[in-house]
């Protein structure tokens, strides 16, 4: 018998094939009806605190010109890195980016066509000191954390092989846990069909050497959330988020 | 009211004025206390070796004695874990004494949980001056739910200043006979305890179980510090008087 | 090494430990920053109790539905293009990898933190064949540097302080001397980097498995796992077979308890969850994704239904902080990739009935692991059903067995028991400290013992004369 064979075999023989899927789903829902819900009051001040106590900043902005800056605020010298992303572009985000006061090239990754390859262009030394702009798919207010989704317009690296992670995200996105936004998510990746998701709660950071906490340990040593408010609100910073 | 005393088997060889203390406390209360001198051991020290048969043993003869008992106080809680898991199931009782002990789980009590779960007393009219510190005794504190009865018996005694330690609910290492087999780790473990205490600056240390106290003394006696072990019994059975 | 590295002489090598004062003050800071952080963000969970019973009902859930979650899982994950493939045990599993990595053509492979790759010496396996197998974790990447194990589960280099750290880099990178950890943290970071960008084969371990999707989730905090699944043109996965989860609801609820329970964190900084290799119009990722599933002594246990609850562990490693044998002996004494509570409740199952006898006996049964345990596992009853299997057996030692029937012989004759106290009594004056002839064994050097007192109890009880029922 080959190892798969063995191995169902042996856990068939413990439990059966189990009561089917129908009878697993409303035991499952019975387990859930015995937690509370978790209520989170605030979400947007209290998404900003948690970003921030998980080492990220967060800073609100109402216009695309206004997220540009902020990019420029946050990097003020360095190549930046955007993602392909329709939104983005249609924005012009990055020539935003480009004309906002600051030194550094402007890069949309990945380019249409581009031939290069990961290690091309995050792997310089040029790529060091980059920052990577993305969008992030929603936010987290009680975790502090964003969900990145992979697509053709927004890869990987951008978020990792950088020194500083800017995500960008929609006020509305923001949900008050993760387990509020499951539905959602799965209706996105249902249509979308991303190779990965992945949750990021501050920057890369270790404790591991006498529970120092050092950030920036193999990939971004800053983090940060710029949140967009649509429609804009009077004032410009909400619940004290920017570092 | 009429109680039942289980002394164990520590406490009777080594501690006997413990077990006289409670004796005095519970008849302070106006309670009829007796005594089977046909008890022997609850069967803790099988049992946590691995010796389970044995332990039925024990369980049985304890049954025996203990049965027909209203109310059965013991100054342990760790015994009293004990008692109250004879019919969980990990002791392959016969079904006549699983039955006992299913009946007699509710009605054993450790000695400070009885006086204020069950009686709802907290003022015990004792008098014991001095910074007095609280070990929780890791059986009575997690498998029986001890921690507030205790606090509440020694904030009523006049002239004693409750003192918590830096790290409480952190075991003392004594764990029975895991003290004889593990005895260097569990001197180890006991040396974090004792800083503890030192730090806290005590009289005395206190807990509901004597096997904490006996492990706890043995090692501050090593430190030639003039700290005392006193079990809980003792001090609220004192009166001030020497 | 590797036979030495068995719980089989946990005793001889914590004794070892134990004199070291200086790994005694670094297991202790380590520990007590986790479980103060820990504290902090649990008592901010007022749910957190409720969380803890549908977390183990939902494993038990997926225990008793295996079959049916295991055949979803494999069939969403061939279907999201994942090749699933099965290991039987640890030989086979490194098998496996080591054809993976052969036919990819490659002499280095990273690895990111895995536990499961511990238990079965990938590492070892790999560098035998002529491999080299990275470790990037930074805990992980020093402790290969040193040539240990790691010493924790979630803090693999918690045993070494940052003098250690720093003449391990100066010796074995030839850097001069830091012990910064802001330094030492950035030198690992840029030889690492480059490591990332050379090696075929991404190594990781999975957190959670799910069912309905075929995906693989994957928790970390420094960035390392994301770059050894993202980066090497191979990933493979290597994942438990109880590590399944049946969807993406459940899994918001373990990530609410691991990161807190683990280091006290809300969420570790990274969590990701792959679904496949990468999309055919996606820029990065790799272009293949193994996921092997080991059984390696699991479904023996699993089959042992008084044990099954130890398959619900998420190895948070918080029962390790906060163990009193674990805080003093270190985690190498145990010999096991799994040290600590659950550790011991492993180490016969995986370390076979004699090697593994010792660690159930290694505990005071504080309950300390059961109290924390963020899945309710009840470590202290595991050892005790591991005690009386060792009993049962008869692998206890001769003497101690004897000196039990004695024991049980007088306790069921009251008459014979009361006889101990005269016993004890005459014989004591040898075995005291000091000048007895006979001193109770090594507990008498470091601890004194009470005398006897002059009556018993039941002696004073019968002078009273108060009667008995
Ligand atoms: S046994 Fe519980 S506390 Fe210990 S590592 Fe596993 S899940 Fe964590």
């Amino acid at each position: 018998m080959g190892a798969r064979e063995d191995i169902l075999h042996r856990i068939r023989s413990i439990v059966g094939d189990g009561p089917g899927t129908e009878c697993a789903r409303s035991e499952l829902q019975e387990i859930f009806r015995g937690i509370p819900i978790r209520r989170i009051e605030e979400v947007i001040p209290t998404f900003c605190r948690h970003v921030n106590e998980a080492g990220g900043e967060t800073s609100i902005v109402h216009s695309w010109a206004e997220a540009a800056h902020r990019v420029r605020d946050i990097h003020p010298s360095g190549p930046v890195f955007v993602a392909a992303h329709p939104e983005f572009r249609e924005a012009g985000f990055s020539s935003l980016i480009q004309s906002a006061s600051g030194r550094g090239e402007v890069l949309e990754v990945p380019e249409e066509g581009m031939e290069l390859q990961v290690r091309d262009v995050f792997g310089s030394v040029f790529a060091r000191n980059a920052a990577g702009v993305g969008r992030a798919l929603y936010g987290f207010a009680d975790s502090g954390a964003v969900l990145l989704v992979s697509s053709p317009f927004e890869c990987r690296s951008l978020s990792l092989l950088v020194a500083t992670h800017i995500a960008v995200l929609h006020e509305s996105a923001i949900f008050p846990t993760f387990a509020d936004a499951v539905e959602s998510i799965e209706e996105y990746v249902r249509t979308s069909s991303p190779g990965a998701l992945t949750l990021v709660a501050g920057p890369s950071k270790t404790a591991d050497i006498e529970k120092v906490l050092v950030t920036g340990v193999h990939g971004p040593s800053r983090f940060a959330v710029v949140i967009f408010q649509n429609p804009p609100l009077a004032s410009s910073t909400v619940g004290g988020g920017t570092r | 009211m009429k109680v039942s005393l289980f002394i164990p088997c520590l406490t009777d060889l080594f501690f006997p004025s413990t077990a006289w203390s409670v004796v005095r406390v519970l008849e302070r209360l106006g309670i009829d206390v007796v005594y089977d001198p046909r008890q022997t051991c609850c069967g803790q020290p099988a049992f946590n070796t691995g010796y389970h048969r044995d332990a039925v043993v024990c369980a049985e003869h304890f049954l025996d004695v203990f049965h027909e008992a209203e109310c059965i106080v013991a100054p342990s809680g760790s015994c009293v874990a004990m008692i109250r898991d004879y019919s969980s199931g990990m002791l392959r009782l016969p079904d006549r004494y699983r039955r006992l002990a299913e009946r007699l789980k509710d009605r054993v009590w450790e000695f400070t949980s009885f006086l204020v779960d069950h009686l709802g007393v907290t003022e015990v009219d004792a008098e014991f001056p001095g910074r007095v510190a609280l070990h929780d005794s890791c059986h009575a504190l997690r498998l029986l739910g001890i921690r507030a009865q205790p606090r509440a018996l020694l904030k009523r005694v006049r002239g004693l200043e409750l003192v918590e330690l830096g790290r409480t609910g952190v075991c003392c290492g004594f764990g029975g006979t895991f003290a004889v087999k593990f005895a260097d780790i569990s001197t180890e473990i006991g040396k974090e305890k004792i800083r503890d205490i030192l730090d806290a600056q005590v009289r005395t240390v206190t807990a509901v179980d004597s096997s904490c106290l006996m492990q706890i003394d043995g090692l501050l006696r090593k430190t030639g510090s003039t700290t005392t072990t006193v079990h809980i019994a003792d001090i609220l059975a004192s009166t001030g008087q020497p | 090494m590797k036979e030495l590295f068995s719980p089989r002489w946990f005793k001889s090598r914590a004794s070892e430990s134990l004199p070291d004062e200086a790994l005694r003050r670094n297991i202790e800071r380590a520990t007590e920053t986790a479980l103060k952080k820990r504290a902090d963000v649990v008592g901010a969970f007022p749910e957190w109790e409720s969380y803890r019973t549908a977390a183990r009902a939902v494993k038990e859930h997926v225990l008793e539905n295996l079959s049916s979650y295991l055949a979803s899982f494999e069939e969403h994950a061939r279907a999201n293009g994942s090749t699933v493939l099965y290991a039987r045990d640890g030989v086979e599993a490194c098998a496996l990898v080591m054809d993976i990595v052969l036919s990819a053509g490659t002499r280095t492979v990273v690895k990111s933190k895995s536990m499961t790759s511990e238990e079965i010496g990938l590492s070892a396996a790999l560098g035998r064949s002529g491999i080299q197998a990275v470790e990037t974790d930074l805990g992980e990447y020093i402790v290969q540097l040193a040539g240990e194990p790691p010493s924790h589960i979630t803090a693999p280099a918690l045993h070494k302080s940052r003098r250690d750290i720093g003449r391990l880099f100066e010796q074995k990178l030839g850097l001069p001397y830091s012990d910064e950890p802001e330094t030492l943290t950035a030198v690992a970071r840029s030889v690492l980097r480059d490591r990332f960008f050379e090696a075929g084969v991404g190594i990781s371990g999975v957190n959670f498995g799910l069912a309905d999707s075929g995906a693989i989730c994957v928790v970390e905090n420094e960035g390392n796992a994301r770059m050894a699944t993202t980066l090497p043109p191979v990933h493979i996965a290597l994942m438990g077979v109880e590590k399944l989860l049946p969807d993406m609801r459940c899994l918001a609820l373990f990530l609410d308890m691991l990161a807190r329970s683990a280091t006290g964190q809300r969420l570790s900084s990274y969590t990701s969850i792959i679904r496949g290799p990468k999309r055919a119009d996606e820029w990065d990722g790799p272009d293949v994704l193994y996921i092997i599933i080991l059984d390696n002594g699991r479904t023996d246990i699993f089959a042992d239904s008084r044990f099954r609850s130890v398959l619900s562990c998420i190895r948070c490693g918080a029962c390790l902080n906060v163990c009193p044998v674990y805080r003093v002996v270190g985690g190498h004494a145990y010999g096991s990739a799994y040290p600590g509570p659950i550790g011991a409740v492993l180490a016969p199952f995986f370390h076979g009935k004699e090697d593994g006898r010792h660690l159930p006996y290694a505990s005071s049964l504080c309950g300390a692991c059961a109290e924390i345990c963020p899945v309710r596992i009840d470590i202290p009853r595991l050892l005790l059903l591991h005690r009386g299997e060792t009993v049962r057996e008869r692998r206890a030692p001769l003497i101690e067995r004897f000196l039990m029937k004695a024991y049980a012989c007088v306790v069921k004759r009251p008459a014979l028991y009361a006889l101990t106290g005269h016993l004890l009594r005459a014989f004591a004056p040898l075995a005291t400290d000091e000048h007895g002839l006979l001193r109770i064994p090594t507990r008498a050097k470091t601890r004194t013992f009470p005398a006897p007192a002059e009556k018993t109890f039941r002696e004073i009880w019968k002078e009273e004369g108060i009667g008995s029922t």
